[in-house]
C-alpha cells in the first residue's frame, strides 16, 4: 500500500465513533405527500398564501429521500414566488416564531438548489423580511438543527 | 447600490453575525493540539450546518460554521471570460499575500473564488462587528473593482488596437 502514513486508522476505532441520534423520522414517499402538495397548490390557486405557508411548514418530510424532499421544496418555492414582495411582511406577521424558523430553513436549503438560485432575489427578500420580523434567532436554530431538509 | 444587492448583503451580514460565536476548543483527537475544527472535520459533533446564500446562479457565499472557526467562501460574479480572468488574477494576488492578511485562506474552497477562515483567535483579537463589516465591504468592493478593471482593460485594448492598426493606414 502506498502512502500508508496518511491512512486514517482512527476512523476504525469503535470507541471514537460519533453516532448521530436516531430521530425516528417517518420516511414519506412521494405518494404520501401527494395530497398535501395538492392541498398547497389549491391554496396557491385561490391565493390563500397564509394557509399555503402554514401547511408547507407543518410536518415537513425530514426523513424522506433527497428526491422527495426536492419535490416538496419546489412546491414551497412556488408558494414563496407567488407572493408579492410588498405583502411578504404581512404574511410573515401571521406566522408563529416556530413556523418562521422552518420557513427560514426552507429558504436556506432552497438557495443551494439551482431552481432557488434562479429566483434568488425573491428568496433573499423573504429572508430579509423574516429576519427583520423575528430577529437572528432562526439562523442560530438552523445552524444547530438536526432536522435537515 | 442595486436593488438585489442590499438584501443579499444583509442576509450575509446576519448569517455571519450568528455564525461568529466562537470559543477556544482543543482537539478531542490529538492531545495539546488546537485545530480550526472546520478544516480538519474529524469531530463531527461540533460542526454546524453549512449555509449557502445565493443572489443568482453566479454569485453566492458559503458559510461553514463550527465551534471554533468559521469558513466563508465567496463566489464572485463572472459574466464573461474577461471577468473570469480578472477575478482569477485578483484573487491570486490577494491569496499570495495571505500571510499579512490574517483571515484570508491561502487556497479557496472548490467552486469558490476566495475563502476566509476566521478562528476564535481572530474573533478575540479583533472586533466581531468589524470583521463582519470587512467581509461585507470586501464583497461590495470586489464587484466594483472587477467591473472597473474590465472597463479599463477594454479602453486600453481599443487604444492599443488603434495605435497598432494606424501603422497600416
Amino acid at each position: 500500500m502506498e502512502d500508508w502514513r496518511r491512512v486514517d486508522v482512527d476512523q476504525y476505532d469503535p470507541e471514537k465513533q460519533f453516532i448521530a441520534d436516531d430521530l425516528e423520522l417517518p420516511n414519506y414517499s412521494a405518494q404520501d405527500l401527494e395530497p398535501k402538495i395538492q392541498q398547497i397548490r389549491q391554496y396557491i390557486g385561490s391565493n390563500d398564501l397564509v394557509n399555503a405557508l402554514k401547511s408547507c411548514v407543518q410536518d415537513p418530510p425530514y426523513g424522506s429521500t433527497d428526491i422527495v424532499k426536492k419535490g416538496y421544496l419546489l412546491t414551497v418555492l412556488d408558494v414563496l414566488n407567488t407572493a408579492k414582495q410588498s405583502e411578504v411582511k404581512e404574511l410573515l406577521s401571521q406566522l408563529s416564531i416556530d413556523e418562521v424558523d422552518v420557513l427560514v430553513k426552507f429558504i436556506y436549503v432552497l438557495m443551494t438548489t439551482e431552481e432557488g438560485q434562479k429566483s434568488g432575489g425573491a428568496l433573499l427578500g423573504w429572508f430579509d423580511k423574516a429576519i427583520t420580523v423575528v430577529g437572528e434567532g432562526p439562523i442560530v436554530r438552523y445552524m444547530s438543527d438536526p432536522y435537515r431538509m | 447600490m442595486s436593488q438585489s444587492l442590499k438584501p443579499y448583503l444583509t442576509a450575509v451580514r446576519h448569517t455571519l453575525n450568528a455564525a461568529l460565536c466562537l470559543e477556544n476548543f482543543s482537539s478531542q483527537i490529538v492531545e495539546r493540539h488546537n485545530y480550526p475544527e472546520i478544516e480538519n472535520k474529524k469531530t463531527k459533533e461540533i460542526l454546524l450546518n453549512p449555509m449557502i446564500i445565493s443572489r443568482n446562479e453566479k454569485e453566492r457565499v458559503l458559510i461553514e460554521p463550527s465551534i471554533n472557526s468559521v469558513r466563508v467562501s465567496i463566489k464572485i460574479k463572472q459574466s464573461d471570460e474577461i471577468e473570469g480572468i480578472l477575478v482569477d488574477k485578483f484573487t491570486r494576488f490577494l491569496t499570495k499575500r495571505a500571510e499579512t492578511f490574517f483571515i484570508l485562506r491561502r487556497v479557496p474552497i472548490e467552486g469558490y473564488d476566495i475563502s476566509f477562515l476566521i478562528t476564535n483567535v481572530h474573533n478575540e483579537d479583533m472586533l466581531k462587528n468589524k470583521l463582519v463589516d470587512f467581509i461585507i465591504e470586501f464583497m461590495e468592493d470586489v464587484d466594483k473593482e472587477i467591473s472597473e478593471m474590465k472597463l479599463f482593460l477594454n479602453a486600453r485594448a481599443r487604444f492599443v488596437a488603434e495605435t497598432y492598426l494606424s501603422t497600416f493606414d
